[in-house]
């Protein structure tokens, strides 16, 4: 990389240019204009999907990416959020949106526990650490049937409606205000991955991250920073988990509290690029269609058109009954390629070939 | 000093592998096997690596002893679906207390 480039880049990353800036309000106003003229349910649950994988992923990153501490284990805090906010809905009655907060205290007292617990240490301790919590926590879950209603799950039957004083805002019947309350979680996960990376907490977390041991001769007490950044990480995963649960209106331990959710978390920011601000974005823009296009057989759809295959043939009938189960098979190998080929995640390929075409 | 470090981890590597399948092999006549089987024992062994003490025969002989029996005791005294929990909070309480393991230098 030539010292243009780094320029450059610093640049951008501390104060954008007006082109940016304006092309970057254009995109937000677009997004909150988009239900206006979209009104497909389909566009919108892929939007939301969208969304809610940026916060996971920048959520991961403030811990991950730029205090270099990976945790296996965010479907912990994914899923305090999501039952939290749940059980108290449906057995208490209570709002989601006063849920949502208890479901960030809950989130964070974990992340302080295990912050307290494997912070001293150092090596593989807070990687397998966290994958125990969760686990102890997706157990705790199928097991205390009274309060979680075990491998059952939570089903909401109807979500209370949102009202300012006397007048009703929204009813929460169609996707819409789901769409823009994602929208808005998504943002602020941003400007605060954004701000975290601009103040002194962020240089701290960044001179951890590149030398532990440099960082503690200047005076960074780690465990107090580490633990910090879980907190901040902890609460937008658990902002997640709630949103999660009352726009799908159902939770069980395997899909808000496995290992696979956790896995799936650190694999946006891998995908899209570790430490960086648009990384989750680019990587949920590329895989929440990606696992969407394997699930619903678009991908067969596409080789029968293009004439590939009959759809009649032995080949295409192959095709059609398999294709849809093996996404997981697809998705798999196609992040394994990612990994290998692009070690920088996509954003940083896309920036690698965008200089090397600057310099040719 | 002469070493051929990327030879020796694959041998470490295949060494243990080779382990682990001959504990696999050893286990399937006694317990049902499916294709996620891995994933709980993954977890399992290093909890056991830690408690015992990382880079020790004797500690990690300890370790699996003291799992084995910690899981057994939680399945029949508190409840079998709770059994692995007792496993995971076993081994929090380890890097809370002796994080170096039984029988391991300490590494802090």
């Amino acid at each position: 990389m030539t010292m243009n480039t780094i320029t450059s880049l610093m640049r951008t990353r501390t104060g954008a240019s007006p082109v940016t800036t304006v092309f970057g309000l254009l995109v937000i106003a677009g997004l909150f204009l988009f239900p206006n003229f979209v009104q497909s349910p389909y566009a919108l649950h892929i939007m939301i999907l969208f969304f809610l994988s940026t916060i996971q992923g920048e959520a991961w990153n403030i811990i991950g990416g730029y205090t270099g501490q990976y945790s296996v284990g965010h479907a912990a805090y994914f899923g305090a959020g999501a039952y939290t906010t749940m059980i108290l809905m449906q057995y208490r009655q209570i709002p989601p949106w006063y849920g949502m907060i208890a479901g960030i205290g809950i989130a964070l007292v974990v992340s302080l526990i295990i912050g307290a617990i494997c912070f001293r240490l150092r090596g593989p301790y807070f990687v397998l650490a966290s994958i125990a919590v969760a686990e102890i926590m997706r157990l705790a879950a199928m097991n205390l049937k009274e309060l979680t209603n075990g491998a059952e799950g939570i089903l909401i039957t109807d979500i209370p409606v949102f009202k300012i004083g006397d007048t009703v805002v929204t009813d929460f019947l169609t996707k819409v205000p789901f769409y823009y309350i994602g929208l808005t979680i998504a943002l602020l996960t941003i400007l605060a991955t954004w701000l975290v990376q601009n103040s002194k907490l962020g240089y701290c977390f960044q001179a951890i991250r590149e030398d532990q041991d440099a960082a503690n001769s200047l005076g960074i007490n780690l465990s107090i920073y580490k633990s910090s950044a879980l907190a901040i990480s902890a609460i937008f995963t658990s902002l997640a988990g709630s949103f999660y649960g009352v726009y799908i209106g159902f939770i069980d331990p395997p899909t808000v509290l496995a290992l696979d959710i956790s896995v799936q978390i650190v694999l946006i920011c891998i995908i899209g690029g570790i430490g960086t601000i648009w990384g989750p974005v680019v990587g949920s823009l590329v895989l929440v269609p990606l696992s969407e296009a394997l699930r619903s057989n678009l991908i067969a759809q596409a080789i029968f058109k293009a004439g590939l295959a009959s759809e009649e043939s032995g080949v295409g009938t192959f095709l059609k009954e398999n294709l849809a189960h093996a996404h997981a098979l697809i998705y798999g190998i196609l992040v394994v390629v990612v990994i290998l080929f692009m070690p920088d995640g996509v954003l940083g390929w896309v920036k690698k070939m965008t200089a090397a075409k600057g310099r040719g | 000093m002469g070493i051929n470090v990327k030879w020796m981890s694959i041998l470490a590597f295949g060494l243990g592998s080779a382990l682990a399948g001959t504990a696999g092999a050893l286990i399937s006549p006694t317990y049902y096997i499916f294709p996620q089987i891995g994933g709980t024992f993954t977890l399992k062994a290093f909890v056991i690596t830690v408690l015992g003490g990382m880079g020790s025969i004797l500690g990690a002989t300890l370790g699996g002893i003291i799992i084995g029996i910690a899981e057994s005791l939680g399945a029949v005294y508190i409840s079998s679906g709770w059994k692995d929990v007792v496993v995971f909070v076993l081994f929090l309480l380890v890097l809370l207390f002796k994080p170096a393991g039984l029988m391991g230098k300490s590494r802090m």
